[in-house]
């Protein structure tokens, strides 16, 4: 144990004073203050964003006249980790309007940015870990074994009757404080800006979880410690090694991620199919629905009983004025059959998007499992797991707008908002039909007489009186007593650990091939030849 | 055997330099190495053209579904409707993006905008593409220049000079009256050939493949692709003298290699990322514009149904329309600001970047083919540009009407005439020529000839300061 501790001391501290470790570490800091300090501006900016439409939000609700204009727009709150970790959520749209004839499956309300700065935006602490870490990670190992070699030192650390196993474990977890230790310093960088600069208070499970982010971190640069053992063992001369894990970061880090990524891509094709089925069904919904418009007279064209007065500027919402009572009634039975046909449709649609997106999915799991021989993806899709900002979250989000829409209904329901003439109508029980400002009733107008009466109507005495009341009778306000509160929280540590079980599982695996392959491999490694031999060669 | 063959080089200084290039060059081949990096150019390359011809023909595909529905649209409106439909205008699928993206998947590319004032236009991204994917790096030949050719360069070059004075060879060849230029001349020759065959290779077996998918090339596109080719084979000369000069000053292999592995995460990693993180801080967007917020006037309740509008002829219309296209014009004006904002921060960003000789061939490339930035910007002019042809189209309709209100642009005060759907303006996109686009990398194509001499100069003169002893 005393020459184990002897050999970490002395590894680390070797790779401490290095000129890689300290131009890798700088570097590291450097970017890690920087990238949180974007980040924090970045959240900032989508926090004060997010507090802002919860107001319009609210305000907007307490001036809901009818009950078909009451659409509730929920919104997802920033994620404060994703300054760690940014992951696609933040792409993937923010903002669901709840209504009663769409199923909530996807979100709008796109990344607050520049859409010209794309390919310079997506660094963040996990990039810095993935790319810079990583690199050095394998720098302070390249060299483990084969380097030792040449300079003929590790024979005689073996001659002190040192066992293999000791060499091995000394050079492993020196290598890997030394990792540590430069993540520990961009890290304490990136929290001071956080803290300090940010002002950001981080929750108790949001700390837990950078917890276990870092600890992700660390797990990452432990892996890659390990491929630079293994290819010190492998490489005949040092700079060989070196080419070796060099070529190995470049395709691990960036092609193999970027080719599987873009290959799944293709494979799973555009949706262009759901597309298409989607637009059939809402065709075949809007035919219904018009029939069902135009089989009562009453509600098609003008006539003594219809609304003068139409406001329209949501989907399939109205506010009505200045109708007859018998209209209201059938425009009542219209909607309550809209609100039904309405619903399945929503369903019908809803399932057909499930159903696609299910497909495409499975088109590209192949590539998927390609690329996760890539501990840089592994890191990527555990990180924002924690991070709360991966698609399995923003899939939650939208499970939590579609649950939040079922209590909706529910409420809907409840205040019988379907069948009520509240649905499209601010107008009293007693209507006031437009004819009664001309001395008719409505039933006492001949048809052929409303072009007439329209005209007379149209009179500037009229206007001005309808004007005055508008202006005097400033529409009904809904109670929106008992309306359901949107609620959201990301999933806890647990079912966030629990959903990259596969990952966490690979990342397990590999440590154990490559820590089996770099143990039985320095069984057998020769200690003479090296830089004598490959020169010979 | 191959040193005594350089006995024959006095009095042929280029016939020496012949000599010594092949027998690098045979070195070069049988190493591990230029296997490994033959290999990685040619099998990106070739991949690239093939999922960037897959996305380009699903891309087509799916824009005639904007237009199709348009056409729906557009089929039985009236003159005074066409003000109420978004008209869209759609910036073409790529079709260079395996040759330079220039983040053409990322960028907006369609502009819906309709003539009322009621209407707020808007950019959208309408890429096909998978959004819930990781964002990775887009594989293209300026991917292969910028990230996988400059390493390749280090990894043959790191220890052209270093090497051979450890294993004590230089000295040994310099003992044959060889001058040192030749001797350098000859490893960068060799060293960049390693990296121009896999290159031409990967190039030509990506546009093999791109035949293969169907997508064919026109001449203009083919110029462009000779052109951002032959910046190819240029730069590597640029990473080949890098390599050289480091290998030249440091004179252990190992640190060598540390030493360029380093530079070229600060090129291709670090410079461009630390630009895009300064630049939002130093050059902050004007705050936002909300959809439904300020900047979009609302329809109100004071415009009267046309009929009873009509018998003051309109006189609250024209006012109220007066109001809201004015209020239009401010909003716009706020709108093309940002977008003009956002452009200018991506400039920036893309200026500072250019502090890495990795990042310069890029934008050189990305200017060559007529892809990112510029091309950005020419859509957004043109889209922009676009309302003026429409405006005036259904300007000239409407007037064609005594009936019409003539209240623009207002639809229902305006003629309701039935509009002939094929007459209506649609938009085309004019993509950079290669000249205008050869002119637009003039500056950047500069530079870096400019860094390629300097490399190349001073990779001569610290080899002729080279101590060539090896170490005992």
């Amino acid at each position: 144990m005393r020459t184990l501790s002897a050999i970490v001391h002395k590894e680390t501290r070797h790779h401490l004073v290095s000129f890689r470790y300290l131009v890798t570490t700088a570097l590291t800091v450097v970017l890690a203050v920087l990238a949180t300090l974007a980040g924090t501006a970045d959240f900032a900016q989508r926090r004060e964003g997010y507090r802002d439409r919860l107001e319009q939000n609210r305000q907007a609700l307490e001036e809901v006249p009818v009950y078909s204009y009451l659409q509730p727009v929920v919104v997802r709150p920033p994620e404060p980790l994703g300054i760690v970790d940014r992951g696609p959520a933040g792409r993937l749209g923010d903002e669901v309007v709840i209504n009663v004839f769409t199923v909530p499956a996807a979100a709008i309300g796109e990344d607050r940015g520049n859409p010209y700065l794309a390919s310079f935006q997506g660094f963040d602490l996990t990039t810095l870990v993935r790319v810079v870490l990583g690199l050095q990670a394998l720098l302070l190992t390249f060299d483990a074994f084969v380097g030792e070699r040449d300079r003929r030192t590790l024979e005689l650390t073996l001659a002190h009757g040192v066992s293999r196993r000791t060499v091995v474990a000394g050079k492993y977890l020196g290598a890997l404080w030394a990792s540590l230790a430069a993540l520990a310093a961009s890290a304490a960088g990136g929290l001071a800006v956080i803290v300090l600069w940010g002002g950001i208070d981080l929750d108790a499970q949001a700390r837990l979880r950078l917890g276990v982010a870092f600890a992700a971190y660390g797990a990452y640069l432990s892996l890659m410690v390990l491929v630079g053992l293994a290819l010190s063992l492998a490489a005949r001369r040092a700079s060989q090694s070196l080419a070796y894990a060099i070529l190995a970061w470049l395709v691990l880090v960036f092609l193999l991620p970027s080719v599987a990524v873009a290959v799944a891509a293709e494979l799973r094709g555009a949706g262009g199919e759901v597309r298409q089925t989607v637009a059939r069904l809402e065709r075949e919904r809007d035919r219904r629905l018009d029939e069902a418009l135009a089989a009562d007279p009453l509600r098609t064209g003008r006539n003594a009983h219809s609304a003068p007065f139409v406001y329209s500027t949501l989907p399939r919402a109205e506010l009505r004025r200045y109708g007859s009572g018998r209209y209201y009634d059938s425009l009542s039975a219209y909607h309550q059959l809209e609100a039904v046909v309405g619903m399945r449709y929503a369903e019908r649609i809803f399932e057909e998007r499930r159903r696609a997106g299910r497909e495409q999915h499975a088109a590209g799991r192949a590539a998927e499992l390609l690329a996760s021989l890539s501990p840089a993806f592994l890191l990527e899709r555990l990180t924002e797991s924690l991070a709360a900002t991966s698609a399995a979250d923003h899939d939650e989000f939208l499970a939590a707008c579609r649950e939040y829409r079922r209590d909706f209904i529910a409420f809907l329901e409840s205040r019988q908002a379907f069948r009520s003439w509240r649905w499209f109508t601010d107008d009293p029980p007693e209507t006031r039909p437009w004819t009664t400002f001309l001395g008719f009733r409505p039933e006492d107008v001949d048809a052929a007489a409303v072009g007439d009466l329209a005209g007379r109507f149209r009179s500037p005495e009229i206007q001005d009186r309808l004007r005055d009341e508008l202006a005097t009778d400033p529409p009904l306000r809904l109670d929106l007593e008992g309306l359901p509160a949107f609620r959201w929280e990301a999933p806890d540590l647990a079912e966030a650990t629990r959903r990259v079980g596969f990952e966490v599982a690979l990342f397990l695996t590999f440590h154990a091939l490559l820590g089996a392959c770099v143990l039985t491999r320095f069984r057998a490694y020769g200690l003479r030849g090296g830089e004598l031999r490959s020169h010979a060669r | 055997m191959k040193l005594r063959a350089l006995g024959r080089l006095d009095g042929a200084p280029w016939r020496g330099v012949a000599a010594l290039t092949a027998r690098e060059l045979g070195e070069l081949w049988e190493s591990f190495r230029f296997r490994a990096v033959l290999a990685v150019i040619v099998l990106v390359m070739t991949i690239s053209a093939a999922l960037n011809a897959a996305h380009h023909h699903a891309e087509a595909g799916a824009r005639p579904e904007i237009l199709e529905r348009y056409a729906e649209e557009i089929a039985d409106a009236t003159v005074g409707s066409l003000a109420d439909v978004p008209h869209p205008a759609i910036k073409p699928p790529w079709r260079l993006a395996f040759l330079a993206e220039g983040q053409q998947r990322q960028t907006p590319n369609v502009y819906r905008q309709a003539l009322s004032a009621w209407e707020v236009p808007v950019f959208e991204s309408r890429h096909r593409g998978d959004e819930r994917r990781h964002e990775t790096e887009p594989l293209d030949w300026t991917f292969v220049m910028r990230t996988v050719l400059s390493l390749a360069a280090f990894l043959l070059g790191y220890d052209a000079v270093c090497g051979p004075r450890q294993r004590r060879l230089l000295e040994l060849t310099l003992a044959q009256a060889v001058e040192r230029w030749q001797v350098l001349a000859a490893k960068l020759i060799a060293i960049w050939s390693c990296l121009a065959v896999p290159f031409v290779c990967g190039a030509s077996l990506s546009l093999a493949t791109l035949a293969l998918f169907g997508l064919r090339l026109t001449g203009g596109e083919l110029v462009k692709v000779t052109l951002v080719g032959a910046l190819g084979l240029g730069a590597a000369v640029l990473f080949v003298a890098v390599a050289l000069v480091v290998s030249a000053r440091i004179r252990e292999a190992n640190r060598s290699l540390t030493a360029l592995a380093l530079v070229w995460v600060a090129a291709v990693v670090v410079i461009p990322a630390a630009s895009g993180l300064v630049t939002p801080l130093i050059r902050p967007l004007p705050g936002e514009a909300g959809d439904g917020g300020v900047l979009a006037p609302e329809e109100t309740s004071d415009w009267r149904p046309p009929e009873w509008a009509a018998q003051d002829d309109y006189a609250l219309e024209r006012e109220s329309a007066r109001v809201h296209n004015r209020q239009f014009e401010a909003a716009e004006s706020e709108r093309r600001r940002r977008v003009e904002a956002q452009l200018g921060q991506a400039a920036l960003t893309r200026w500072l970047a250019s502090a890495s000789p990795m990042h310069l061939v890029q934008e050189s490339a990305e200017r060559l083919a007529g892809s990112g930035q510029a091309r950005d910007r020419r859509f957004v002019a043109e889209a922009w540009a676009f309302r003026e042809v429409l405006a005036a189209h259904v300007r000239g309709l409407d007037r064609g009407d005594p009936e019409s209100p003539h209240v623009e642009f207002f639809s229902r005060y305006l003629s309701s005439r039935p509009a002939e759907a094929e007459a209506v303006p649609r938009f085309t996109f004019d993509e950079i020529s290669w000249a205008a686009g050869l002119r637009l990398a003039a500056v950047p194509l500069a530079v870096l000839v400019v860094l390629t001499l300097v490399a190349t100069a001073a990779a001569f003169l610290s080899f002729e300061r080279f101590d060539v002893r090896g170490a005992p």
